[in-house]
């Protein structure tokens, strides 16, 4: 079903579009939250929570493109799962990717330092637009996504050495970006 | 830095990238059970001399299973001739990937070889089942991918590109062969010197571009009556599916249920809250994927045996799974004698069913390391218990299908422990 139409069902509260957006984006949704909590349950009920969370902000929203969307409000359900879970002592790749990152961008010094998240944000954004797609598209899944190397080499269809590398690269690349956009690194 | 910052600065990640990525991938799976870690190694020469030693003591038969025979871990471990990669953190603090090549990669569900003495016509739905799988993925591979239309590929010796969207629908594209450098705002530009080529995108290449998404976008939301793990991206897909297991008289897993215990879940947040000082938010259990602990155990016994699976309740699960054809996985927990819970992950896969024999898949740090012995379990089944380090693999070869359970224990774990581990089972009712 088109987007637009599972849009309409949710104006008109048909929870027929609870199903139809489960149908259409429930696996990548499911996959991205499991990459991050990495518990079969904790990724069954992120996925669950977003369905509600549909519910509940379309209407008055009408987001466009529908599974961005979904994937952003899932994605930060995942996060903060992750986060409550970390007290309970239990690691995520997502954390392990995370770090790979944290890495290249180094640690502030004190409180004051802390970074803007929405201003390093919009630097990373940028600096996205100066990658090739490929490179941007690994990036993305790294990051984003919390994909293993592995996966993100069969996404690409390169060797688990060539992704490493171009995500070093990568990072190398960003330090020396946001460097340049007077963000302290 | 921490990890909230990012967490949040990562959702300055616009739209478009996010749904660029999102869409390169073709998988339409759930929940990834598949634990992707790394690739194997070839054979080693300690590996070839444990497996002397373990035939020295390898014991007898019973008359509900076939023997490991000299197999030992050789039935779990795949062997596809690819390293191991890990995660490893160096003195300065950054994580590098590495290859480990005493590492190795087991599988949980098909066995990777068969006994010398089992029935000949198990063997051979075996080898059928590996041929047919060889055929399948011959056929992934001969089947067409959405290519990238031709105006937006990267030309030769170009790392770095730029858009200029125009008024009139085109576009130009410009590839360099550097990144970008400040100007004297610190905004980025790029230096001209290393412009590589400058392209005019159409509309109409634009619109390919829109069909080349919409291509990708089929494949990934396509949702196909088998298991994920078959990657079918179309209906021509699942055909071919269909007429090559039919052609090798395999069976083929359709969807999966799911089903979890509402008393292991709501336990497991009770004790999170009261160490955390947090309160979780209330879970509906009324759905049918909830069962208590108990109605769980009978299910397993109702759908993938034909009497009792586990002698007693275990005290919590994790999760079961089931296929319609017979193969289904159980994850349980058991205390240790040290008080230690752990995660026990038990894997049905039937050899009449078409696989790719790594459906399920983890890591071992070490090939060379694991230690094999033999136990006969209470219903006169006898099992084999490899141990490598805190995990262990209890499996065993039954008549219709291979049982493979992963111990995914904890410093202090016995062999007692282990003992009353693979004891927990009834592995000759297995099979409907």
């Amino acid at each position: 079903m088109e987007d637009n139409r599972i849009l309409d069902l949710f104006f008109e509260r048909s929870e027929q579009a609870i199903g139809e957006v489960s149908k259409k984006y429930g696996g990548i949704l499911r996959r991205t939250a499991w990459n991050i909590v990495h518990d079969q349950r904790d990724a069954e009920e992120c996925v669950s929570d977003t369905w509600l969370s549909l519910w509940n902000t379309i209407p008055p929203k009408r987001p466009e493109p529908l599974l961005s969307y979904a994937l952003r409000i899932t994605r930060n359900l995942a996060v903060g799962c992750l986060r409550r879970n970390t007290a309970q002592k239990r690691s995520s790749p997502y954390d392990v990717a995370l770090e790979e990152l944290e890495d290249c961008l180094a640690a502030p010094s004190g409180p004051e330092d802390l970074l803007d998240a929405k201003e390093l944000g919009r630097s990373i954004d940028r600096f996205l637009g100066t990658l090739d797609k490929e490179s941007r598209v690994a990036f993305v899944r790294r990051y984003w996504f919390a994909d293993s190397v592995q996966d993100i080499a069969s996404i690409l269809g390169l060797s688990p050495n060539a992704v490493t590398l171009r995500l070093r690269r990568s990072r190398e690349k960003l330090k020396q970006y946001l460097m340049k956009e007077g963000i302290a690194v | 830095m921490k990890k909230e910052v990012l967490d949040q600065a990562l959702n300055g990640i616009r739209d478009r990238y996010v749904m660029e990525a999102a869409l390169y991938d073709p998988a339409t799976d759930s929940g990834k059970e598949t634990k992707m870690y790394g690739k194997n190694v070839k054979p080693r020469r300690r590996w070839l001399r444990m497996l002397l030693i373990a035939a020295v003591v390898v014991c007898l038969l019973t008359a509900t299973a076939y023997a490991a025979g000299l197999l030992g871990p050789r039935a779990i471990l795949i062997d596809d001739g690819q390293p191991v990669y890990e995660y490893q953190r160096q003195e300065n603090g950054n994580w590098e990937v590495t290859e480990n090549p005493e590492g190795g990669r087991v599988s949980l569900t098909q066995p990777q070889e068969a006994p010398e003495d089992m029935d000949p016509a198990v063997v051979a739905m075996l080898e059928n089942s590996k041929a047919a799988w060889a055929e399948w993925s011959d056929y992934k591979a001969s089947r067409p991918m959405p290519q990238e239309p031709e105006a937006f590929r990267m030309p030769t010796g170009a790392f770095f590109s730029d858009e200029e969207l125009q008024s009139d629908g085109s576009g130009i594209l410009r590839f360099y062969s550097a990144g970008p450098i400040g100007d004297d705002n610190g905004s980025p530009v790029y230096d001209p010197d290393t412009l590589i080529e400058e392209r005019t995108v159409t509309p109409e290449d634009y619109e390919a571009w829109d069909e080349y998404i919409s291509q990708l976008d089929a494949m990934m939301l396509f949702e196909s009556r088998y298991d994920f793990n078959y990657g079918c991206n179309n209906a021509e897909d699942e055909a071919a599916l269909e007429e090559i297991a039919a052609r090798y008289g395999l069976k083929l897993r359709g969807g999966s249920t799911l089903l979890w215990s509402w008393e292991t879940v709501k336990e497991s947040r009770e004790r999170m809250d009261a160490e955390t000082g947090t309160s979780s938010p209330e879970i509906d259990f009324s759905g049918p994927q909830w069962l208590t602990n108990a109605e769980l155990t009978d299910r397993i016994a109702q759908v993938g045996c034909h009497g009792t699976f586990f002698y007693q309740v275990p005290e919590g699960y994790d999760k079961f799974y089931y296929f319609d054809e017979g193969t289904f996985c159980v994850s349980w927990y058991y205390t240790l004698e040290n008080g230690t819970q752990i995660t026990c992950y038990g894997y049905n896969s039937m050899y009449g069913t078409l696989s790719s024999g790594t459906e399920v898949v983890d890591q071992v740090e070490d090939r060379s390391a694991f230690t094999e012995r033999s136990h006969v379990c209470p219903d006169g089944t006898e099992v084999t218990i490899l141990r490598n380090g805190n995990r262990a693999f209890i499996y065993v070869y039954l008549p219709e299908s291979f049982f493979n359970e992963e111990i995914q224990g904890a410093p202090g774990m016995s062999d007692a422990d282990l003992d009353a581990i693979a004891d927990a089972i009834c592995y000759s009712n297995i099979g409907k």
